[in-house]
């Protein structure tokens, strides 16, 4: 496993709130959107909500017992534990209206990896939510108008040119701003990616979503997934929101 | 064959000349716009309006009763089987049909048929009367408050609070600040579910919130506090918003322009705020009325001093709370250590895109802009909701930037270049391949063991009138005897243990009654001052206690806590609410002194005898490895430090437990 990963993984064992903080950042929407999915309409916003914070506290219990050599993808770890959290409560429900009093299994009775399966949606979304992370490491760790002039060139669309007329600049330094920050990005997603991942397969995902590329490839491969994130990301809310009104 | 098909074809020739007929003669004849049919059109409107109406509480009649009898059976059958939850449920919407079939009757029957002659008018005030009196009839017992007659409630928010609309009396009208015709009274009832920690954090701003002139006045009695301001009427800004963006395409011109000059609005309150030293801390739309005279920020529960020695809590509205005050709370600092000011610029900017949006930003400083929007003002919203250290210093740098934009005939050619905030900005580019990381968003201020400059009291307290600092101490005291009233009664009772003086520095042991162990909120720290024996001279004084443990909300912590401040609050003394004094207490206290008991330092004795005060104790996370509680004892003669060890908190969680 990747020294950043253990790092951070000995970080939530030695409960660091900030580390806690930037896990439930990063992949509490993700595992909100999951709940929900699973849920079917049956649970409520506020349940969802509940169930995403008791999956991080669940793991903050088993991190003690995790494994890293087993092979287990990050991502699937965490599903894994989330499925447990909402089996959890759905036994909770059934056994309050049967009114027999059961206790819920517990973490420690199942092994909740075993019998999971994994689809390419929710891989695509925890995959999405590393990038989107290093997105935002690289815009608190740059110059404001830097990262701006990247935004409005990549993630906007404008062209060069535009975007020197609207900051009072030449295109060369707009030209020289993009490569600064394109440099941060690559090294704040190797950091990002490796500190979220187990295994060598979900290493590889950078390559394999086409941001190992040239600047072109990596610039329009990037602002396909901040794009996509973000539509998602509107839509889920707009979702909850709805079902909580 | 010939003659129908003839026919067909004429048929839908006269549907087509009847529907032209409708779309250019009735239409404009229905908006008025010709000069002739402008009555005709008013009339034709007022039967249309009459008939629809009819219509429809005619099916909201059918539908309802159609409710009433699908239930009631489920009524009977939950009783029969004694189901006695799912038949007060069915019980209750059956009730509301019931109620909303009278009314919708009411309406078919009486009211649209007076409002079609044209002696509606006649029933509003009747209306009123029989709705205000309903009010009264629905409100609690006890739900009264002397000089103001209630006539509403209103929804309110996280706090435990309940919000009246009342009349004062005209006696009480004319004391108050600008003689308001309503107000709105937020009202913490310990009886209704109010927690005392969610009491003494709005207390806390009372008089800051009365120089801004947010607060009109406040009282108390053994169970209830609350607090009079105006009322504002008017809709709150997401509602606004939204009527802004029904065309579904971004602001118009004219949308554009009010969204400009509704954040102006915004930012000029801010900045009253800020000068006042104040940060609002939850600003959103749903905290911001807007009516014709503009916009106005509401809500005053978390609205906190800006050098509040307190701990940093993660309060807040997601989405509109900048995420380093959560890291930052996480982290344990001091509100004093941030700079509060910034994390209410965030929440501008924040708002300001969810005006040029309909949304809210889900990403923070990286949302999209999905509808179209002058780039200075994107520009705006980035820079308001970027880093910490990189965004607007203060508001009125982001002010001075929106300014640009009200001012300019078509904003959408002022460029992020000409904004007054771009003038000399930042624009290094970085040498390296990864840009050094800005400083710690934390400004440390390291705690002066000599005698510190006076802590930081808004100018205009300094400047206010004797007789007004007079009232003003009058007051809070009154509230602080009524404060302490209602901890004696509710909190401390029932209490059985002792303090046991162990060679100098108190052990607190024996059973306590804890009401609510977890129940003093997020990272909420409190400073109470209540008279304690000292143990040098075993005399009770004043003490200022201060409860600041990281896990102060954690068992065995909060339990441990809870006792401790039952022993030294045992025989019940005078309490008050008095965060400058804890501010005073901690900018002379030593960081964490060594264990054991020292002469004090002089700069401690004069603040606490500026203060009244015969001793201040501190509370806090153990130095040591065993999770105990540290206690730092400050009196005129001596400071010192002791720990209430785990074994010991585990041994006061057992006692409780048995109890």
């Amino acid at each position: 496993m990747h020294q950043l990963t253990t790092t951070f993984v000995r970080r939530l064992r030695n409960r660091d709130e900030a580390a806690w903080f930037e896990l439930w950042q990063v992949f509490g929407p993700v595992l909100r959107a999951q709940l929900s999915r699973w849920g079917g309409g049956r649970i409520g916003v506020e349940t969802i909500r509940d169930l995403s914070q008791e999956t991080l506290a669940n793991l903050s219990r088993s991190i003690e017992r995790f494994d890293p050599e087993r092979g287990v993808r990050f991502s699937t770890w965490l599903l894994a534990i989330a499925r447990h959290v909402l089996g959890d409560e759905l036994d909770r429900r059934g056994a309050a209206k049967r009114g027999s009093g059961r206790r819920a299994l517990s973490l420690g009775d199942r092994d909740p990896v075993s019998d999971l399966q994994v689809d390419a949606a929710y891989e695509r979304r925890i995959f999405e939510a590393k990038v989107h992370a290093a997105i935002r490491r690289t815009e608190a760790d740059s110059i404001f108008v830097a990262f701006q002039v990247y935004r409005m060139r990549v993630f906007d669309g404008q062209t060069g040119r535009l975007v020197a007329e609207q900051l009072g600049m030449s295109e060369a330094t707009i030209s020289r701003q993009l490569q600064s920050v394109r440099i941060s990005l690559r090294k704040a997603l190797e950091n990002v990616v490796a500190q979220w991942s187990f295994t060598p397969e979900e290493h590889s995902e950078i390559s394999g979503a086409g941001l190992a590329g040239d600047d072109n490839l990596f610039d329009e491969a990037l602002a396909e997934i901040y794009h996509s994130h973000e539509a998602r990301r509107r839509a889920e809310d707009a979702e909850s929101r709805s079902a909580g009104v | 064959m010939l003659t129908t098909f003839l026919g067909l074809i004429v048929t839908m020739i006269a549907v087509g000349i009847f529907v032209l007929g409708v779309i250019f003669i009735l239409v404009p004849i229905i908006k008025g716009g010709f000069a002739f049919g402008s009555m005709l059109g008013r009339l034709i409107r007022h039967i249309c309006r009459w008939l629809f109406g009819s219509i429809s509480d005619v099916v909201r009649i059918i539908g309802q009763l159609f409710g009433m009898v699908v239930l009631i059976p489920l009524l009977l059958g939950s009783v029969v089987l004694g189901r006695w939850a799912a038949a007060q449920q069915a019980w209750s919407v059956i009730r509301g049909n019931g109620s909303g079939v009278c009314q919708a009757l009411y309406r078919l029957l009486v009211r649209r048929p007076m409002s079609l002659l044209g002696i509606g008018v006649a029933l509003d005030e009747v209306e009123r009367s029989v709705h205000d009196a309903a009010i009264l009839t629905n409100t609690v017992p006890g739900t009264q408050f002397d000089g103001y007659r209630i006539i509403d409630t209103l929804t309110s928010g996280g706090s435990g609070a309940t919000l009246f609309v009342a009349e004062p009396h005209p006696t009480r009208r004319r004391r108050l600040a600008g003689q308001p015709s309503r107000v709105v009274i937020k009202c913490f009832d310990l009886d209704a579910g109010s927690k005392l920690p969610q009491m003494m954090r709005e207390s806390r701003s009372l008089d800051a919130a009365r120089r801004l002139g947010l607060v009109l006045e406040h009282d108390m009695d053994p169970s209830r506090f609350w607090y009079v301001m105006p009322w504002i009427p008017g809709a709150h800004l997401g509602e606004v918003v939204r009527e802004l963006h029904e065309g579904g395409q971004g602001l118009d011109p004219t949308g554009l322009s009010r969204a400009i000059n509704l954040t102006i609005d915004l930012l000029q309150i801010l900045r009253r705020y800020h000068k006042q030293g104040l940060w609002h801390k939850d600003v959103k739309p749903e905290n911001i009325i807007v009516n014709d005279s503009g916009a106005h920020l509401v809500d005053l529960g978390l609205v906190t001093p800006l050098a509040s020695a307190m701990t940093l809590t993660t309060h807040g509205t997601e989405y509109f709370r900048d995420p380093e005050l959560v890291r930052q709370a996480l982290r344990g600092v001091k509100v004093s250590e941030v700079d509060g000011t910034r994390f209410d610029v965030y929440a501008a900017g924040a708002v300001l895109y969810y005006i040029l949006e309909n949304t809210f930003p889900a990403h923070g400083g990286l949302s999209r802009f999905d509808q179209p929007s002058p780039e200075a003002a994107k520009w705006i919203v980035h820079r308001a909701m970027s880093d910490y250290e990189q965004r607007y210093a203060d508001v009125g740098v982001m002010l001075a930037d929106v300014a640009v934009l009200a001012k300019a005939s078509d904003p959408w050619s002022v460029r992020p270049a000409d904004l007054p905030s771009m003038k000399g900005v930042e624009t290094t580019e970085t040498t390296e391949n990864v840009p050094p990381p800005p400083p710690a968003p934390v400004r440390h201020h390291h705690l002066p063991r000599v005698a510190p400059p006076p802590p930081r009291i808004p100018e205009t307290r300094r400047s206010a009138s004797g007789q007004f600092s007079w009232i003003a101490a009058a007051a809070s005291f009154v509230l602080g005897v009524g404060i302490l009233m209602m901890i004696g009664q509710v909190v401390l009772t029932s209490n059985d243990g002792s303090i046991l003086n162990n060679g100098g520095p108190y052990v607190a042991a024996g059973k306590a009654w804890s009401p609510n162990p977890g129940s003093y909120g997020e990272n909420l720290a409190f400073a109470e001052p209540i008279e304690v024996p000292t143990p040098a001279s075993s005399q009770p004084g004043l003490c200022l206690l201060i409860v600041d443990h990281a896990s102060r909300d954690k068992e065995p912590i909060a339990e441990t806590i809870n006792v401790f401040r039952d022993q030294l609050s045992r025989a019940g003394w005078s309490h008050r609410i008095d965060v400058e004094a804890e501010i005073a207490i901690r900018s002379v206290m030593p960081p964490r002194p060594e264990p054991g008991r020292v002469p004090v330092h002089p700069a401690v004795r004069e603040a606490l005898e500026n203060r009244d005060l015969d001793a201040a104790v501190l509370l806090i996370e153990s130095a040591g490895e065993n999770g105990g509680v540290d206690v730092i004892m400050l009196t005129h003669e001596w400071q010192a430090r002791w720990e209430i060890p785990q074994q010991i908190q585990q041994s006061l969680g057992s006692d409780t437990d048995q109890e």
